[in-house]
């Protein structure tokens, strides 16, 4: 019976909610045991999925879960408190090395994942499903448990954030040019 | 390095063309590991069959035995409920008062509404507060916590006599207004998030608002609160310069969204000099700032009130309108490029856009003059004269909780 739901969930979404967990965390092999957890939580509630929202954004949401507690772990770990982590706030930098597959971008894709490592989680959170995941608002809103319009508003604010840092560091190393 | 400028069309082009990036493990690699880990050892279906079947047992059981109890306790509960019936018709009928009071205060509002509009038509009703409507009435500004996380910015009228009655006094500060009536404004009866009143004290120095913060008041968590809460002050304390944020022991405060010491928010600067959209809450429209959006020049504001950047906030010019902007001194002028009917459009729309426009000049402390409309009198303005500078935007009544 579970492995049947297994088979089904994997066929159905496994890449996405893998592409979701690597580009959140930037390391494959922390995605992988990430996508793993997603799985064992998934299964062991698969009983209690009421149907009151879609498999897919229910799946996504505990997909989220998993990563937000990963980040919380390292969190805890690098400041060595245990101050209540508020994902939204706080920027979800992970502590590792990029993979090989964003290694081999372009400049500017570099810049644009650098600059939106440095967005706070809420926004990161959102570029990530609405433009990499593309996720409509409406899923995104039910997997955060947000309003449709925090959404936007979250989304619309990430936008600006991201061109007011890459213009700023654009300017930077245009200073940095013409000093030489 | 790119040497390109960066815009929001091409962030959001390279955002939507990120490489897919593909998990390389096969499909059995994954489920061995679950195996291996023990996930589906529990499985034997049977067995949770047979919990389930006993589980089912339990609430008729449960059932039985409540019922058993109820009819051993009924003669004292007898005695209980009457005397609990008596007590809940009383709060019946306080309610039944008190939804008699609204009804009165509404029908009040309602006849105050027709006061102000009886000079013109039902269809065309100006939505913001103007000098004229002042007599009698005390303004009390404040921003609302929209669904968008945005403050959307509100004008209410308290008659004089009611703000004597309260606060004992006919001229009270805003602070002193906001410190009575924040509290008991009614935002859910709105539509609106329940919000005010700020955690902290609100207090007073001069043109200054100060601001004293708990621990743990959450106004920045995340980009959406503490957008939310600067908007709301702007909207809410107009009449002041700044206001300063202090920690309750007076320190400066230093909040986690910026890290570093927060610098008093300015509430006249060229960042407040914003132009006004539409936005939908709750199914009514109000007028609002484009996500705080600012601009050095009216004639900026005004122009680019034509232009949509998201999906939230929505333009009041109306489909086909142009025009051109031309600052006289004090006065604004915009001369529409084709003659304009406005009752060729839906009023509330066309409402909207004047408005809309009088409030971005007001932002500029700019009244406007409006050229090339047919109507030379139209919802109450008179288009032969430049228009009085609104005070605020959005009049609603004074709801209380």
């Amino acid at each position: 019976m579970k492995e049947s739901i297994f088979h089904r969930l994997y066929d159905t979404y496994h890449q996405d909610v893998f592409q979701f967990l690597i580009y959140l965390v930037k390391n494959r092999s922390v995605a992988e045991d990430l996508s793993h957890e997603v799985y064992v939580r998934v299964l062991k509630s698969y009983d209690r999925f009421e149907g009151k929202s879609s498999e897919k954004t229910w799946l996504f949401a505990i997909a989220k879960n998993v990563a937000i507690d990963y980040f919380r772990k390292n969190s805890v770990r690098a400041s060595r408190t245990f101050d209540a982590f508020d994902w939204e706030t706080n920027q979800l930098v992970s502590p590792t090395k990029s993979p090989d597959d964003l290694v081999e971008l372009n400049d500017e894709f570099k810049e644009l994942l650098e600059a939106l490592e440095k967005c706070t989680g809420d926004q990161k959170m959102v570029i990530i499903m609405r433009y990499f995941q593309e996720l409509s608002i409406a899923e995104t809103a039910e997997i955060l448990n947000w309003t449709e319009g925090k959404v936007k508003t979250t989304q619309h604010r990430a936008i600006k954030h991201l061109r007011e840092l890459l213009t700023k560091e654009n300017e930077k190393e245009a200073k940095s040019y013409e000093s030489k | 390095m790119s040497q390109n400028k960066w815009d929001d069309d091409k962030i959001e082009d390279l955002l939507s063309s990120v490489p897919k990036i593909k998990d390389n493990r096969t499909k059995d690699d994954i489920l061995q590991r679950l195996k291996d880990d023990g996930v589906f050892d529990d499985e034997p279906s049977e067995k949770i069959t047979t919990i389930k079947k006993k589980r089912n047992w339990i609430p008729p059981l449960i059932t039985v035995a409540a019922i058993a109890l109820i009819a051993l306790m009924i003669p004292s509960l007898t005695d209980r409920l009457n005397s609990e019936n008596e007590e809940f018709a009383t709060t019946s009928m306080e309610m039944k008062e008190e939804s008699a009071d609204m009804r009165t205060f509404n029908n009040e509002a309602a006849e105050t509404e027709m006061g102000i509009m009886a000079d013109t038509s039902a269809i065309y009703v100006k939505t913001a507060v103007y000098p004229e409507d002042l007599e009698g009435f005390t303004v009390f500004h404040i921003g609302l916590a929209s669904d968008a996380a945005e403050s959307i910015p509100f004008t209410v009228l308290i008659p004089n006599d009611q703000v004597m009655a309260d606060l004992g006094k006919s001229n009270p500060t805003d602070v002193e207004l906001y410190n009575y009536y924040a509290p008991i404004f009614d935002e859910e009866a709105l539509g609106f998030q329940d919000y005010h009143p700020y955690k902290g004290t609100i207090s007073e120095s001069g043109n200054r608002v100060l601001h004293k913060l708990p621990a743990g008041h959450g106004y920045d968590m995340g980009s959406g609160s503490m957008g939310m809460y600067t908007g709301s002050l702007v909207d809410t304390f107009r009449t002041y310069d700044e206001v300063e944020l202090l920690n309750e022991d007076g320190t400066p405060v230093v909040f986690a969204e910026v890290g570093e010491k927060s610098d008093p928010i300015q509430l006249h600067s060229q960042s407040t000099q914003y132009n006004y959209f539409k936005l939908t809450q709750n199914g009514s429209e109000y007028l609002s700032t484009n996500f705080r959006k600012f601009y050095a020049t009216v004639e900026e504001a005004l122009e680019n009130m034509k232009v949509e950047d998201n999906e939230i906030f929505k333009s009041v010019i109306l489909p086909g309108v142009n025009y051109t902007v031309t600052v006289n001194g004090d006065t604004v002028d915009v001369a529409f490029t084709s003659e304009l009917d406005l009752l060729n459009y839906d009023g509330v729309a066309a409402m909207q856009m004047i408005e809309g426009m009088l409030l971005t000049a007001a932002n500029f402390d700019k009244q406007v003059k409006f050229e090339n409309i047919v109507q030379s009198e139209w919802g109450g303005f008179n288009f032969t004269n430049p228009l009085p500078i609104p005070v605020g935007p959005n009049k609603i009544p004074l709801l209380t909780k």
